[in-house]
């Protein structure tokens, strides 16, 4: 039954929320700027590159594709902010986000309902990289 | 130097507080949203609505509610009852398995899919291939769980021979 409460936990965790977001990509979305404005984010970024094209990625992205996986994807969002990237590139990353991210608590969540884990995390992640390649093939 | 370094800082705060207003300005209504959903029993509904769901999907209709709200509020909430439903419903390793497979792969669609279109996704193929890869990955699932004594009585194959 919708009540008084009902708004005003919808609005708490609004609230909330949004706090927990303020925390985690203002940080992460200078930290990579920095980064990326530096010139460091570049050496890492050049390494990967090789592997990020098959998504039609740049190197960068692959920052966000792994914080993603392994924290969660307000971090990944804050990554993409920092990016200069192409409405496909931003759709790419976000289907594979949307499939896999925050691998860990997610995954120790899943294994309280009596299913292991780490078959669905390797599930996860092999969904993502055939999903991303496909939109970029299709988008 | 030192003006190149005070600049991108600048620029890095800009581009967050621009991306945290976007994402704010849709995560506020979409949590009163989702708590409306809950407490209106758009929940119950919704899932009286998708039995074909689970018939495509071949879990038992138990199995369905957590599905349905994991699918709308998330993981943890879809988990909580999937806990609640497998002690009171007795749920088999098969619907648990499932429904798990399906919900990795696609949860809380509002929350996750608005936060990704807020900094510049396309909706249609987001929530499109999310949903579709869920639910070919958990009729897989159900296709080929190991189920030997129960799941040769259930296989469709078999009772069409009958």
């Amino acid at each position: 039954m919708i009540t008084r409460q009902t708004w005003i936990n919808g609005l708490k965790n609004g609230i909330e929320t949004i706090w927990e977001l303020a925390k985690v990509v203002v940080p992460v979305t200078l930290a990579v700027t920095v980064l990326k404005e530096t010139g460091w984010l570049g050496l890492l970024a050049g390494r990967l590159e090789p592997l990020m094209s098959l998504l039609g990625l740049p190197g960068e992205a692959a920052l966000a594709v792994v914080i993603g996986y392994f924290l969660n994807i307000y971090s990944a969002i804050a990554v993409i902010l920092a990016l200069d990237l192409t409405a496909q590139q931003i759709t790419v990353l976000a289907v594979m986000l949307g499939i896999c991210h925050n691998l860990l608590v997610e995954g120790a969540v899943t294994a309280k309902t009596g299913v292991k884990p780490l078959p669905l995390a390797l599930l996860r992640i092999g969904v993502s990289i055939l999903a991303g390649l496909g939109v970029n093939w299709a988008f | 130097m030192g003006f190149f370094f005070i600049d991108t800082v600048l620029d890095g705060l800009q581009a967050g507080f621009m991306g945290l207003k976007n994402i704010a300005v849709v995560v506020l209504p979409l949590m009163v949203a989702v708590e409306l959903a809950k407490d209106s029993g758009l929940m119950e509904w919704a899932t009286g609505k998708l039995q074909s769901l689970a018939v495509l999907l071949q879990i038992s209709k138990e199995s369905l509610l957590p599905l349905v709200v994991g699918l709308f509020a998330g993981l943890a909430f879809g988990s909580g009852i999937l806990i609640n439903a497998s002690k009171e419903a007795q749920l088999s390793k098969k619907d648990r398995y499932i429904v798990a497979v399906f919900l990795s792969l696609c949860h809380s669609v509002f929350e996750d899919t608005l936060l990704l279109t807020a900094v510049g996704a396309s909706l249609p193929w987001l929530l499109g291939s999310r949903i579709l890869l869920a639910v070919i990955g958990s009729m897989l699932a159900a296709r080929f769980f190991p189920e030997p004594a129960l799941g040769v009585q259930n296989k469709p194959a078999e009772q069409g021979r009958v």
